[in-house]
């Protein structure tokens, strides 16, 4: 008799979205599915607009990317403008998308991931959120929610807003940094960076202890993309060029954004409103990569910081295929976010007040790829002789990970799913597997649900057999 | 919106969706208040919703005054009450947290009862559009006047100006 099982939605994520692991006669799991339940209409709802108003609509996708979505936008505008932004105009914007960096791992990781790490799979799941580590670790939920505010405090500093600013514009940025924004920003560096390290110290010798986990979830060999600097193997996150990777991180493919289409190509299930991009050159689903904190410190020889390069050479003696390390991953960008920041400030151009440039359409296209904390982030637009759109393409950071996160919920739910029983350890596995992408749905389909969980369990006939509810 | 800093005695702030009818209610009054005012021990800000990261805040200031609005059968009627801090911080986490919650949060991590009270109105709609209906437009010079007395109340209690 075979089974299905359906966590419905998965908690802890940015969206809402369903698993279901499908059993065999014998009980063993021979199929699992990540669906995504939302629907996005972005990429329809922005045709006929003039193109210099993309940075502010899309900016609106969501509430954690905004930046990115901000930063691809505008990039893909000032492609279709066929202008050049200026120098300090980059470094603000590269500023707030440390900042923006910094925000989105602090919650990633320590609201959304650290009480698996802290309270245990296998505890209370009433217990086991950010609440929870207040209790059990009230130092750890004070340096999580202090490190976000300083990613937020950045971003209001310079943007005047912490959630969908709309300081970054076509061309630029609305305004120059002040000596007061300049000299704000570098007080709060110091801070940020101990809890960092502090962070990292507590985090790499509890992730010593789930050695299990680290060799089961999402380990499995798959191609990495992310940006790389134009001119140096040096991580990344607001423009340059892709590169590919292989499982051994050698790597197979390296292109302008304007190239894309040429090496990656979407594919579409019936179960799911997320898209499956693939490499086209080795096909569907075989082309399968993923994007994000991982893929970035793979593909990159440097971080280009110093005490973040540090933590990189310790990070090439773990495994670099599992998706447990994403997490790793995330704290030694928060690092390089930092140190990067501080570089950024101390360049003596970084207060000059040249910080936009104007222009009309001039090409009929635009593509803009920016690293979002997710992952690789592309827009591509299209407009008519008016400058109104008349296309718009969007590759989201989770939809990349598509492939990856159902290989990663199969093998993980092969490793733990015992089809007599449902025990909140095993529920709570599968889960974290997604976590650890720590997709973005609302990014990747845009709508936003409250998040709770319901699992089910379904015999051959459709026959609900065991559920369970939370939240 | 104007920030005076985030270091002062007393915090106010508005919090809503200004693209949402009247859910603008706490971020136009916060901007209001930050026109009006010369209290410099006065931290106003204008927000989208609370999140646990306030409690930083929270816990810096003797008082925070929130504003915002609500559900209710009567638009236009103010409601003013203290939070009280539950016990333990609701165990349920989402994209934005309550005044309960966030009082909770304070406590939880830094070890402060938070002075906290909420100033809201009833609503008419949420509906997607922006600007204030007239009933909830009505209670803005109504809430921002008893801000005014608290706040010159905390004044003449001891000079900070």
């Amino acid at each position: 008799m075979t089974e299905r099982i359906v966590i419905d939605p998965v908690t802890r994520i940015e969206g809402h979205s369903k698993i279901t692991i499908q059993l065999d006669n014998t009980g063993s799991v021979s199929d699992a599915r990540f669906h995504v339940t939302q629907y996005r209409g972005f990429e329809r709802f922005c045709v006929g607009r003039p193109f210099y108003e993309m940075p502010a609509l899309m900016g609106r996708i969501c509430g954690i990317c905004t930046i990115s979505h901000m930063l691809a936008s505008a990039q893909a505008c000032e492609a279709i403008m066929s202008v050049r932004v200026m120098g300090t105009a980059q470094m603000l914007r590269k500023i707030v998308n440390y900042a923006s960096l910094l925000q989105s791992h602090a919650l990633a990781f320590f609201h959304l991931a650290s009480p698996d790490f802290l309270l245990g799979m296998e505890s209370d799941p009433s217990q086991r959120n950010l609440f929870g580590i207040m209790a059990s670790n009230p130092e750890v939920a004070r340096d999580g929610v202090r490190l976000r505010g300083i990613g937020q405090g950045i971003i209001q500093i310079l943007a005047n807003k912490k959630v969908h600013p709309d300081w970054i514009v076509t061309g630029g940025v609305a305004s120059p940094m002040t000596e007061e924004q300049h000299a704000a920003i570098l007080e709060m560096l110091p801070e940020a960076e101990e809890i960092i390290l502090r962070t990292l110290g507590w985090f790499k010798r509890t992730l010593d202890d789930y050695h299990e986990e680290v060799s089961i979830f999402g380990n499995f060999p798959s191609k990495f993309l992310a940006l790389v600097n134009e001119h140096e193997d040096v991580l990344e996150l607001y423009r340059g060029r892709l590169r590919l990777v292989d499982d051994h991180l050698h790597q197979i493919a390296d292109f302008s954004r304007d190239d894309y289409q040429d090496y990656i190509a979407e594919a579409v299930e019936p179960w799911s409103y997320l898209k499956f991009p693939y490499y086209k050159t080795e096909g569907f689903p075989e082309g399968i990569y993923r994007v994000g904190p991982l893929a970035r410190l793979n593909v990159i020889g440097s971080t280009g910081t110093p005490m973040a390069d540090q933590e990189l050479a310790e990070f090439r003696n773990r495994n670099h295929l599992s998706t447990m390390n994403y997490h790793l991953a995330r704290l030694i960008e928060c690092l390089n976010a930092v140190e990067s920041i501080r570089q950024l400030c101390d360049d003596p151009e970084i207060l000059n007040t040249r910080v936009r440039a104007h222009a009309s359409a001039n090409m009929e296209m635009g593509v803009g790829v920016t690293e979002a904390p997710r992952g690789t982030l592309i827009h591509h637009y299209e407009v008519d002789e008016n400058g109104l759109m008349t296309g718009a393409n969007l590759v989201v950071s989770t939809t990349h990970n598509n492939l990856a996160m159902n290989r990663g919920v199969l093998q993980t739910a092969r490793r733990y799913v015992d089809g007599n029983k449902l025990t909140e350890g095993m529920l709570n596995r599968v889960e974290a597997v997604i976590r650890a992408f720590d997709p973005c749905l609302s990014c990747s389909t845009h709508a936003y649900q409250q998040l709770s969980l319901h699992f089910e369990m379904r015999g051959p006939d459709g026959e609900l057999l065991d559920e369970v509810k939370r939240g | 919106m104007k920030s005076k800093g985030w270091h002062n005695r007393v915090l106010v702030i508005g919090y809503g969706n200004t693209l949402r009818g009247d859910d603008g209610f706490g971020p136009y009054v916060a901007s209001l208040l930050s026109d009006q005012l010369a209290f410099e021990w006065v931290t106003i800000q204008s927000l989208q919703q609370l999140t646990p990261d306030l409690a930083e805040h929270v816990a810096r200031h003797e008082v925070t005054i929130l504003i915002d609005a609500q559900e209710g059968d009567s638009p236009g009627t103010i409601h003013h009450h203290v939070i009280q801090t539950p016990d333990s911080a609701s165990p349920t986490y989402h994209h934005h947290i309550t005044p309960e919650v966030l009082a909770g949060v304070t406590k939880a991590l830094y070890g402060k009862d938070p002075d906290l009270r909420l100033y809201s109105v009833e609503a008419v709609s949420f509906e997607i559009g922006e600007g204030l209906s007239p009933a909830a437009a009505s209670a803005v010079q109504a809430v921002i006047q008893e801000i005014m007395e608290f706040l010159q109340g905390k004044s003449q209690a001891r000079c900070y100006c």
